[in-house]
């Protein structure tokens, strides 16, 4: 795969602060217990690139298996690549010295689709919140409560909660102290894998518009991971759209909903429900499962549900070109 | 909610159904009072956020509410002219799966884990279909064609965790509707499904609908899906129905404050949005409801009046009612 | 609905109701908490409890019955003399011994002669057949079966929780042998389930003789292989969890996140099963003493309490009764404690309330 580089148009012009190359990711399939066989590799991600530019936030979309979490995953250093790099701020994080991947490492921190288990149900708030506070800044008892108060304040919690137990919080408020953990090192990206996925409808707005408003206060970057394309447009900049480990189109969210180019793209958002009654909906129902990573089909990965497939899509991978600036698709019909 | 007079008789007559659960905080009011009708062909959809008694008004239809601690307190349920809440247990159990069916929210436990999909779709056409045994079978494969499940013949001797998420609910479909039910009940069929995969489960159930002329009730708390699906809409609040009309009615005009606010808070695929509207706040407890209306202490327009009585149906439009004061 | 709300309004300031009372009875397990705090108050404060030294011989008073037991008499006959052996009499009485209770006995004469003496409130639980003070020796052998439990419990925990998280946490800080050091940890675990307890102790005991070290390290053995189990499948839940991936993102080091997310997830397994074995172990270190293997006379435990009690069951049944109600007690309440605390620990269940 070529690497699209977004040249910044847009007249945004905002410093690229993190950038994958070629991301990739295979975990092996092993057979037998004492003696393990490599049978195989699941190939999760399979040659990613993308940027994040500053105060920006990049949407990643695409189905269930296709490789989302574990892109994120490598980008937390969570997992460490099969191969590529990541560049925070032009530097390789994995060439980095201990103290360059530790600063890495308190500027990118991470909030999870199930409010529910990423709470230590043991811990009470204020230490939950404080934590990354202790392990990475050197701090004293009485700075770190002040900090934590105003990160609760920040998030729409009162002082009163920091000594409660994440189990006395509801679904919506929970995920709010998240995002006051997620920002106490004053994060320079935060990601986010479906962040609201997990609450009821009515408090997800609530959520989101305390996210972004949060960006616009810290000019923090988010890596929004989401299925539901409406949220994807109320949050994103950029989105990039994957299919099986890899990304087919990657364009600034108007652009891309406006006019979106690939075949798989097209589909998705034909599939996507419609807002109102009255919406006419081009019907493109794709036929046939996902495809499983341990084999993926040969050529385009997209071809044996492709309502536009030709001849070479079967054995020739397409390429990724950038059709109009800032524009990625990697497809043959372009 | 009285609909307007149209010459069909509806198939399905909920009136002025309550069941209440007894917990330890007392009683939970989870379904307090309410009243639709379902006629032949028709989509009702029936949307709310959580805990407002979705699912219990369902369950109560089916006559599946645990007792204790639930309990039917009143109501009428009239499915082709049978008051279900009359019936015997053993007579229901023959009009459940055959006049009215269910699928669940969750595949995965809808679907016995030890037996083959072939063992629990046979398993269903038999309890209420009087067919010779052989031909058990091939209904069973047809139904499963019907699905669009992949090579049928094979699959039948599959366990459920050989199955994909998307290929579960699809037998969880074709067990609902093996019987020609009347009335077909869908909780939250779609929640645990892929974009893609989901819209070809919605467009399987409409396609089903078509041929054989079933009615349908969506319970969902995504008004994508209503504004896909359904001819008609009941908007939950706290165990009773806050608004009722047509699905254009309520996109159109919506006129209780929380249906407002609901459609407000839903971010737009086709439209930028500057900012989402959030309801503040949280829905009451069903334990300890509140003298007036329930949505008084989240709503933007709430007067001395709302909090003194709860409010009763106005008509906005023909076929269009609001439970608020401010129609008054 | 008004009638509840009133119940509950009053409750708070008069005394409970009864549905309050049973409805506390019926969740919470008062009774096994009651009987285990008696019997550990009992147990550790024994010379303050115990009426008498455990260990103090006084034959005249010698098999006396518990108190509530009256006297027990049979008439007989007198005889000039009386073959003990001879199945007849067995009801008669010699003049000798008859002149011994009744000064003008004569022969012919039927008396009333005592069999059992009546209990007494001086040995409430009576006394053995060297006139030893049961209810002495019960709470002295508390302390005992306390005492052993408690520190081969204390090391089997140790152990067998450090081989549970080593086991599910080694590759984390091995990142090469872990699997393998995991492997052999649960093989070794697999190995001891099968050895045959009670067999053993007692090859051990002959071999390296009779020793309360002995005992307690054979005691501390059964105790340890029930944890590494366990608590090695909670620690590969819990190390896959969001909240520790989150911890790593944060930067915490693979030890703060054993000790702070880790290691207090499993205190609850811990517990737990610590509380079901309890009751095993004493089950376990009576047995041993019953067969002559634990411990030694004349140190009260329960379980030799019961073994010697054993041969006079007939005659004086309370030698052997007190001690086995006492190990009744403790077993049941601490699997009644067990269970609860397993269901209430338990995320699924416990929603429920
Ligand atoms: N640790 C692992 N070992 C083996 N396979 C894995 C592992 N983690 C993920 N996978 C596989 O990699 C693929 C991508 O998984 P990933 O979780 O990234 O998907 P996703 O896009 O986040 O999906 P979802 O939307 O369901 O969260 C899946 O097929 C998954 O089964
Ligand atoms: N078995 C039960 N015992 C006690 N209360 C119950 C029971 N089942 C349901 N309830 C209560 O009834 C209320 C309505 O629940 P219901 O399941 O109908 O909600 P719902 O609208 O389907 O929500 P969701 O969107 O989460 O499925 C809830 O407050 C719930 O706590
Ligand atoms: S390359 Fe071919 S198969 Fe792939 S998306 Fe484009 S047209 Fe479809
Ligand atoms: S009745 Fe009053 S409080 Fe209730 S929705 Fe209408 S205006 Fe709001
Ligand atoms: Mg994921
Ligand atoms: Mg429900």
């Amino acid at each position: 795969m070529t690497t699209p580089v977004t040249t910044s148009g847009n007249g945004q012009d905002r410093p690229v602060i993190l950038e994958a190359r070629n991301l990739k990711k295979y975990f092996p399939v092993t057979r037998g217990i004492v003696l393990a066989r490599v049978t195989g590799y699941i190939k999760a991600v399979d040659g990613v690139s993308f940027q994040i530019r500053a105060g920006e936030t990049l949407g990643i979309v695409g189905e269930s298996g296709c490789g989302k979490t574990t892109t994120a995953k490598m980008v937390l250093m969570l997992e460490q690549p099969t191969e590529g790099s990541i560049y925070y701020n032009g530097q390789d994080i994995y060439q980095a010295d201990e103290a360059g991947r530790k600063e890495y490492r308190s500027s990118v921190q991470a909030v999870f689709q199930d409010p529910w288990s990423s709470l230590n149900p043991r811990m009470r708030v204020k230490d939950l919140i404080a934590e990354p506070m202790v392990i990475n800044w050197q701090l004293s008892k009485p700075e770190i409560r002040e900090r934590v108060l105003e990160l609760l304040q920040e998030v729409g919690l009162s002082s009163y909660h920091a000594n409660l137990y994440p189990h006395e919080f509801s679904g919506g408020q929970r995920q709010r102290l998240a995002i006051a953990r997620a920002l106490s090192l004053n994060p320079k990206i935060i990601v986010l894998d479906e962040p609201v996925s997990a609450l009821d409808v009515s408090i997800r707005a609530q959520i989101m518009n305390l996210l972004k408003d949060l960006q616009s206060e810290y000019n923090v970057s988010y890596m929004l991971i989401a299925h539901h394309l409406a949220t994807v447009r109320y949050m994103c900049n950029w989105v990039a759209v994957m299919y099986l480990g890899q990304v087919v189109e990657l364009a600034p969210v108007k652009e891309l909903f406006d006019n979106p180019l690939h075949p798989y793209t097209k589909a998705l958002m034909s599939a996507a429900l419609p807002s109102h009654p009255d919406t006419e909906q081009e019907e493109i129902i794709l036929t046939g499962e996902v495809p499983s990573p341990l084999n993926p089909p040969e050529g385009c990965h997209f071809h044996p549900r492709c309502p536009f497939v030709m001849d070479q899509c079967s054995h020739v991978i397409p390429e990724t070109k950038e059709i109009t600036p800032n524009h990625w698709v990697s497809c043959h019909l372009y | 909610m009285a609909t307007a007079n149209t010459s069909e008789a509806p198939v399905l007559k909920v009136e002025n159904l309550r069941t209440y659960f007894r917990t330890r905080w007392g009683e939970v009011k989870a379904v307090d009072g309410v009243s639709f009708e379902l006629r032949k062909g028709e989509t009702l959809g029936i949307v709310g956020e959580s805990g407002s008694g979705k699912s219990v008004t369902v369950l109560s239809m089916m006559r599946l509410i645990p007792i204790p601690p639930g309990r039917i307190v009143e109501g009428t349920i009239t499915l082709d002219g049978e008051d279900l809440l009359q019936l015997s247990e053993s007579e229901m159990s023959k009009v459940r799966g055959s006049k009215i069916a269910l699928i669940i929210q969750d595949p995965m436990t809808s679907l016995n884990p030890v037996f083959t999909i072939g063992n629990q779709v046979t398993e269903a056409i038999r309890i209420h279909q009087d067919i010779p045994k052989r031909s058990v079978m091939e209904k069973a494969l047809e139904v499963l064609r019907k699905v669009n499940i992949p090579a049928a013949e094979t699959r039948i001797r599959d366990y459920p965790h050989q199955l994909s998420g998307g290929m579960r609910q699809r037998v969880v479909g074709a067990i609902g509707i093996s019987c020609q039910p009347l009335v077909l009940i869908a909780d939250e069929p779609t929640t645990s499904l892929d974009v893609t995969i989901q819209a070809q489960y919605l467009k399987l159930l409409r396609d089903l609908q078509q041929e054989s002329g079933m009615s349908l009730i969506f319970i969902t708390h995504d008004f994508g899906i209503v504004a896909k699906m359904c001819d008609r809409v009941a908007v939950m609040y706290a165990g009773k129905i806050v608004e009722e009309g047509s699905v254009r009615d309520i996109f159109n005009k919506p006129s209780h404050p929380y249906t407002e606010a609901l459609l407000a808070s839903v971010p737009k695929m086709e439209e930028d949005v500057d900012r989402l509207y959030a309801i503040e706040g949280q829905p009451p407890l069903l334990h300890d409801l509140p003298v007036g209306c329930s949505f008084a202490d989240r709503c933007p327009y709430v007067m001395d009046r709302c909090r003194e009585e709860y409010p009763p149906e106005f008509p906005v439009d023909e076929g269009h009612y609001s439970a608020c004061w401010r129609l008054a | 609905m008004a009638e509840v709300s009133t119940t509950l309004s009053r409750s708070r300031l008069r005394f409970p109701s009864w549905q309050t009372i049973r409805y506390v009875l019926r969740r919470w397990p008062v009774a096994p908490i009651a009987i285990l705090i008696i019997l550990v108050i009992v147990g550790v404060a024994a010379p303050l409890f115990a009426p008498f030294d455990p260990l103090r011989v006084d034959l005249p008073a010698r098999n006396t019955p518990p108190f509530w037991v009256p006297v027990e008499t049979e008439l007989r006959t007198v005889k000039q003399t009386v073959d003990k052996l001879s199945e007849e009499d067995r009801l008669n009485i010699s003049l000798r011994n008859a002149r011994k209770i009744k000064e003008d006995a004569a022969v012919g004469d039927v008396i009333s002669v005592i069999t059992t003496p009546a209990g007494s409130f001086k040995h409430l639980f009576g006394t053995d057949q060297t006139g030893r003070d049961v209810l002495s020796r019960v709470i002295f052998g508390a302390r005992v079966s306390l005492m052993v439990t408690a520190v081969s419990l204390t090391s089997g925990v140790v152990i067998g929780v450090a081989m549970g998280l080593i086991a599910g946490y080694a590759d984390q800080i091995f990142p090469k042998y872990g699997k393998h050091l995991d492997e052999a940890i649960m093989r070794v675990v697999e190995i001891t389930f099968a050895v045959p307890v009670i067999l053993v102790a007692l090859v051990i005991v002959i071999v390296f003789g009779k020793s309360f070290i002995v005992l307690l390290g054979l005691l501390a053995f059964v105790a340890w292989n029930a944890f590494p189990r366990n608590v090695r499948a909670e620690v590969l839940t819990l190390k896959t969890s969001d909240y520790v991936a989150l911890a790593r993102i944060s930067g915490a080091s693979s030890f703060r996140i054993l000790f702070v997310h880790i290691f207090p997830g499993v205190l609850n397994t811990v517990l737990v099963i610590a509380t079901l074995r309890v009751g095993q172990l004493i089950l376990i270190e009576a047995i041993l003493s019953f067969l002559g293997a634990g411990v030694q006379p004349p140190k009260p435990a329960w379980g030799a309490m019961v073994a010697d009690g054993r041969e006079y069951l007939g005659s004086a049944w309370w030698i052997a009764f007190f001690p086995g109600i006492g190990i009744f007690l403790v077993v049941m309440s601490l699997n009644f404690l067990g269970d609860w605390m397993r269901d209430r620990f338990d995320p699924r269940l416990r929603q429920l309330d």
